[in-house]
């Protein structure tokens, strides 16, 4: 199916999000859409997809202007969409899922009723002709977040779309189930199928794509043959100048021998009798990041849990520069020097109801209190002076910190960690979802850490993040830290294979 | 191929929730309008005219000193519970065991006031030490009542709606039994002796008006109330683990402690509601000494937006109201359950204000759609300059600008 929007402009209260945007997506091609966050590329696929209403512009489909007002229109005209955060039942099985709000087509019997068996049918077919290698009967819970994002695609297929839209496929997933996927959007290609690849992941564009599209400032910038053009072309039109990737990375003093940090032999078996760590040893030196590769959900997070204090483990011991650590709390942990930023900026780092001023507080408590009376003046100061030095770019200290965008929350959040003795900073994917300024900014303030003698222990998918900062990498898989490398000449695609559990 | 573009339906979902005071108090006052439009229809039956029923509800609740002063000895037991709303439920503890820490404060303090009588052992004490003695009475058996509930679902994660509930029937009971038995006095009713004039609460304006220390109680914690939660770290903490619990685990609050500390003193403050029943209105402890007033007091405590301040406001509007309909029952024979009624209504206007932070109505959209006539396909579409000089401005007109032609 053959898409053209032209002139499509939608301004929401003080920002125009898309300004007379004109994009055409051939039949059968798979076209990415790239730009940093706030470019705009999310609310023109929503324009597309009739999620948000667009203030002037047509769509046409195929050469027939059409009118989409809502989801259920464009699904009907063949339009489908994968959302980042899927919409899935966990409960339910794949083929449950699947007819979630069918009414019409195949899976629909007569009189409303539905046909299950004739859409399982159906289902198994799809599943083949595109090599999803999904079982209609499994339960969404029991699947893993690349066969989630399959049973989306199953979804919109199964609503016979035509053109599938994808919001950040690849963020989620590790390097093994990115290429699955990417072997799927090829089939979808081969079918006829077009595709709108949303990302602001370069290599992905230059490997996968057909024809790119550059936005900037709610505007497109550029559309050209991905074939002409090139990763420096392609990062100059989003950023809009040229990239200075200048991170200043050789170190100015090697790392010391003294650990900052070491956990030994942690075991953690949940509420349910699920072994979520086992026997996970680490040792994180003074002045030097420890990086820890793995597929989401393989125990990082619970380890990060672990050290700064949220959960206790079942078995094994924590230090703090030689220091057991295993009793104390959180907020003396925090004390003691171990800081953390937690992969939820909004739904754990930050209170978004609050301002910037009594979000500076959350954390060092005692640094604000006087007598348990809240030192409203010094935390407001100490804020100003955060919001400087960081360049977190907000209208006052009394802003809400929902209001702020990720990068300048993240920014805060990290500046606020590192007040007042840092010497153990865990920090968790901490540049998803970052434009390319802010994550330039973040992942110098790490360097900056290691230089100034902290121990960092950075979590992260991002597996260039990784690389590009670490002095030695970590590979957890099932609960386990399966190897520990020093990062020098790392073969990426070995990497890969030990987060997929693949031990050499 | 017409387009209608982008007309703006009527119902439209706000980009960013709205919120803060103003928000608040425009919907306190729809929802309190609102109340009373709907508690209107109940004057009816009576042949009374509503709005004259109002006039005399109001004028007796608010219009005369003695009424006042009656509609600040009502609104007073309102402002203790209203406070211990606040500081649990901005914590995050939804606990509505408010009238069993009512009755058990007011036991309390009835066993400290009944030993004021004429040769026992407190009958030395002068008022001046019998109110503070009374008072921490009443604090501490409230803030122990509401303390095992806070115990409970802070160390063992148990279910402080039901708990504190159930905790509401045992206070109630508890308290029967103890004016039926041990602390009955002689004759005919399930009720202690009435206090020594030294126990009771003094009266601020004289024998003829009701309007006694327990109000001067209530003003000084709703300030000191509004302090903690402006100034202090408990009342950052509080509000931290009320607004997201996650967040404030990861700061390193001690939401288990913090729970506790929150479940007791807001019971504490609820025991002082009964406090202020027993020594300034009731002088006695009897059964049924009240049924509802730790459940009105959650309801001030909703329209004052949480805030200690505006629970001020709300406890003495809801008091003047059930003072008034009191008096209207006397004189009129109108059923004073009417102010309950009335309190009800706007409850559920307040609860069914949510979807209005999320949503707003395109009332200009349907108006001008209707002067330019573009749902009518027999119609031609009209620039929204039409003669008729009735449509407004483009900007503010989405469906005459929807209207254009080759939009």
């Amino acid at each position: 199916m053959r898409a053209d929007l032209r002139g499509i402009t939608k301004t929401f209260p003080g920002v125009v999000a898309n300004d007379s945007v004109d994009l055409t997506v051939e039949s059968g091609e798979v076209h990415a859409l790239l730009g940093e966050n706030g470019a705009g590329k999310s609310t023109l696929m929503n324009v597309l997809y009739g999620l948000v209403q667009r203030d002037s512009g047509t769509i046409s489909l195929d050469g027939t202007l059409v009118e989409i007002r809502r989801p259920a229109d464009a699904i009907s005209l063949g339009i489908g969409m994968v959302h980042q955060d899927f919409l899935l039942v966990p409960r339910m099985t794949v083929l449950d899922n699947v007819l979630v709000g069918v009414r019409t087509g195949p899976g629909a019997g007569p009189y409303g009723a539905l046909d299950r068996e004739g859409a399982r049918e159906h289902l198994q077919e799809l599943s083949t002709e595109y090599g999803l290698g999904v079982d209609p009967d499994s339960r969404v819970a029991d699947l893993s977040v690349g066969e989630q994002q399959r049973v989306e695609i199953l979804k919109l297929l199964f609503r016979d779309a035509h053109l599938l839209i994808l919001d950040e496929p690849t963020s989620v997933l590790g390097p093994v189930e990115s290429a699955g996927l990417f072997e799927v959007i090829g089939r979808l290609r081969d079918h006829g199928q077009s595709t709108v690849l949303i990302t602001h992941k370069l290599k992905e564009v230059l490997t996968h794509t057909d024809n790119v599209t550059v936005m900037r400032g709610g505007r497109n910038v550029a559309t050209s043959p991905t074939s002409a053009t090139s990763a420096q072309e392609l990062a100059e039109l989003m950023v809009g100048e040229g990239v200075s990737d200048q991170l200043r990375r050789e170190r100015e003093t090697p790392a010391e021998e003294h650990p900052a940090a070491r956990a030994d032999h942690i075991e953690l078996i949940d509420a349910a009798g699920v072994a979520r760590l086992s026997d996970v040893s680490l040792e994180v030196r003074q002045g030097e990041i420890l990086g820890i590769a793995g597929v989401n959900g393989n125990g990082q997070s619970e380890l990060a849990e672990v050290i700064v204090g949220l959960r206790r483990q079942t078995g094994g011991r924590v230090q703090l520069g030689g220091e057991e650590i295993d009793r104390h709390s959180v907020s003396m942990r925090r004390h003691a020097g171990v800081r953390y930023v937690p992969a939820d900026r909004r739904g754990v780092g930050s209170i978004d109801a609050l301002s910037i001023t009594e979000n500076v507080i959350l954390g060092s408590c005692d640094r604000f209190s006087n007598r348990g009376f809240v030192q409203r003046r010094d935390a407001s100061r100490k804020a100003e002076e955060l919001i400087d030095r960081y360049e977190v770019l907000t209208p006052s200290t009394d802003f809400l910190a929902g209001n702020l965008s990720g990068g300048n929350l993240q920014k805060l959040i990290l500046a606020r960690e590192l007040e007042g003795g840092a010497r153990l900073l865990v920090v968790e994917q901490p540049t998803r979802g970052l434009d390319v300024k802010a994550t330039l900014r973040v992942r110098q303030t790490l360097l900056d850490c290691r230089d100034a003698g902290m121990g960092v222990l950075l979590i992260s998918v991002d597996l260039d993040e990784l690389l590009e900062l670490s002095d030695r990498i970590g590979v957890m898989f099932d609960g386990r830290m399966i190897a520990v490398l020093p990062n020098e000449d790392i073969d990426v695609r070995d990497l890969g294979l030990l987060m997929a559990g693949v031990e050499s | 191929m017409s387009l209608p573009g982008a007309r703006r339906p009527l119902v439209e979902r706000r980009l960013t929730p709205i919120g803060g005071p103003a928000f608040g108090i425009a919907i306190a006052l729809a929802a309190i309008a609102t109340g009373l439009l709907l508690g209107g229809l109940l004057f009816i039956p009576f042949d009374s005219d509503p709005v004259d029923g109002y006039t005399t509800l109001f004028r007796e609740g608010f219009g005369t000193a003695r009424g006042l002063g009656d509609t600040l000895v009502r609104a007073a037991p309102l402002t203790f519970i209203g406070l211990g709303t606040i500081v649990t439920w901005r914590a995050g503890f939804f606990f509505l065991g408010f009238q069993g820490c009512l009755l058990m404060g007011a036991t309390g303090a009835a066993l400290v006031a009944l030993p004021a009588a004429d040769g026992r052992a407190l009958s030395w004490a002068p008022t001046w030490v019998l109110i503070p003695l009374t008072l921490a009475a009443a604090v501490i058996t409230g803030g122990i009542w509401s303390g095992i509930v806070g115990y409970l679902k802070a160390r063992h994660d148990g279910n402080e709606v039901l708990l504190s509930l159930m905790m509401n029937f045992v206070a109630a009971f508890l308290l029967n039994y103890l004016v039926s038995g041990p602390m009955r006095a002689k004759g005919a009713l399930p009720q202690t002796e009435r206090f020594d004039e030294s126990a009771h609460l003094p009266l601020l304006l004289g024998p003829t008006n009701n309007l006694h220390f327990g109000v001067i109680v209530a003003a000084v914690l709703v300030a000191i109330v509004a302090g903690v939660f402006r100034l202090t770290m408990l009342g950052y903490d509080l509000s931290a683990m009320g607004l997201n619990p996650r967040a404030a685990r990861y700061g390193g609050i001690e939401i288990t402690n913090r729970t506790i500390e929150a479940s007791v003193i807001g019971g504490a403050l609820a025991g002082l509601a009964g406090w202020s029943q027993v020594l300034g209105v009731q002088y006695r402890l009897l059964d049924g000494l009240d049924t509802t007033t730790g459940f009105e007091g959650i309801v001030a405590a909703l329209l004052g937006g949480l805030a200690p301040v505006g629970l001020a406001v709300s406890s003495f509007l809801l008091g003047g109201l059930s003072v008034g309909a009191q008096v209207m029952q006397r004189r009129a024979g109108i059923p004073a359950s009417m102010a309950q009624v009335i309190q009800g209504l706007i409850v559920l206007a307040i609860l069914a204000s949510g979807p209005l932070r999320y949503y707003k109505f395109n009332l200009r959209g349907i108006i001008g759609r209707g002067t330019t006539g573009s749902d009518d396909p027999e119609t031609p579409p009209v620039a929204p300059e039409a003669p008729d000089g009735q449509a407004a401005e483009p900007e503010q007109d989405p469906a005459g600008a929807a209207a254009r032609p080759g939009a």
